[in-house]
């Protein structure tokens, strides 16, 4: 029954994680190329819009596998805490490919008229700050999980 | 539960919240940047305010261009900077062969204002000022006998690109609007 619990789990985590880092991005990032500012239609680069969904569905898509496998683990395990820190290192990966894909700096021709960019490249380097912390704190769990493995064992027997 | 837990428990809640604060401002900051851009009242560039001044002579050009601001988003609109280009248009006179002129387009204008902060919900309203002095005319350019005032009028047509740019949200955000070849009057 635990078993059939976990892979629930599992699936669950993998549709959130997908929804939150492939289908919201694609969806905003199609809104913003369809975007009309004050009358104007926009114009956009098609290689570079390419290239940005590209990335964010290529992790995306990584970063669901690793979910799934974290989040279809027995809680406190070894196997948990390995997968979890991979998913942490691929999310890593993934806000940098908004950077390198050319998404956190974006300039939008306004058709006859001028352009537009919004830059956010500062906030990417704020999230991976949040990351870089998550991954100390996915350490500390493999490390703890490691030490105290006969205590967590005693404990899932005793549950 | 076991004390290398809680003590994980309070690491995880504090990196939650960081998390969660850094969305939500990002969020606004987002929305606060489209909801300035979608509302043509918010950004008030009119170039055909630009006020230029050729007194005494088109050799003392200056301009100002009055134009305001709404803060329409959800935090303090910060490094407001108003760039402005001006390039010239006007017929070159020919010296080698006379009557055969080329048309030409010279830059003579490129400055940056900084307006500093306009508070969120308020209407920023400013003066750009462009001085005789901030002017750069390519070296061996002679207005008075390099352009061939028989053409027009007027014989100098302006174009001005006007370049906004502002951050947003403690500088997560920079936004940047251009507009691109303006025409804005022209001499005499």
């Amino acid at each position: 029954m635990g078993a059939v619990k976990n892979l629930l789990r599992g699936f669950i985590y993998t549709a959130i994680y997908a929804v939150t880092t492939i289908i919201i991005p694609l969806v905003t990032f199609s809104w913003l190329f369809q975007m009309t500012v004050q009358g104007f239609p926009l114009d956009f680069e098609q290689q570079e819009y390419q290239n940005i969904l590209f990335w964010v569905t290529a992790f995306g898509l990584v970063i669901c596998g690793c979910a799934f496998f974290s989040h279809s683990s027995p809680k406190q395990s070894i196997r948990k805490a390995v997968f979890a820190l991979i998913q942490v290192i691929v999310n890593c990966l993934y806000i940098w490919s908004y950077r390198f894909s050319g998404a956190t700096d974006v300039q939008f021709t306004i058709v006859g008229y001028g352009f537009f960019s919004l830059d956010v490249q500062q906030m990417v380097l704020i999230y991976m700050g949040i990351y870089f912390l998550t991954i100390v704190i996915k350490m500390y769990d493999i490390i703890d999980f490691t030490v105290n493995r006969e205590k967590i064992r005693e404990n899932r027997m005793k549950a | 539960m076991r004390p290398s837990r809680v003590f994980r428990l309070i690491v995880r809640i504090f990196i939650s919240l960081l998390t969660l604060s850094v969305t939500v401002v990002s969020m606004l900051g987002g929305m606060s940047a489209f909801t300035i851009l979608l509302n043509p009242d918010n950004i008030g560039i009119d170039p055909s305010e630009i006020n230029m001044n050729f007194n005494p002579s088109p050799l003392n050009i200056n301009f100002t261009l009055p134009f305001n601001l709404t803060n329409a988003g959800y935090f303090d609109l910060e490094n407001l900077k108003l760039k402005i280009n001006l390039a010239m248009n006007y017929s070159h006179v020919n010296y080698t062969v006379p009557g055969v002129n080329e048309s030409r387009v010279i830059k003579i204008f490129n400055k940056s204002q900084y307006f500093g902060i306009i508070p969120k919900g308020a209407t920023g309203k400013f003066n750009y000022t462009g001085l005789f002095s901030d002017f750069n005319f390519p070296p061996l350019f002679n207005m008075t006998s390099d352009v061939d005032w028989t053409v027009g009028p007027p014989a100098i047509l302006f174009f001005a690109n006007f370049t906004v740019s502002l951050d947003y949200s403690l500088g997560l955000h920079s936004l940047t609007i251009g507009f691109t070849n303006i025409p804005i009057g022209g001499y005499p």
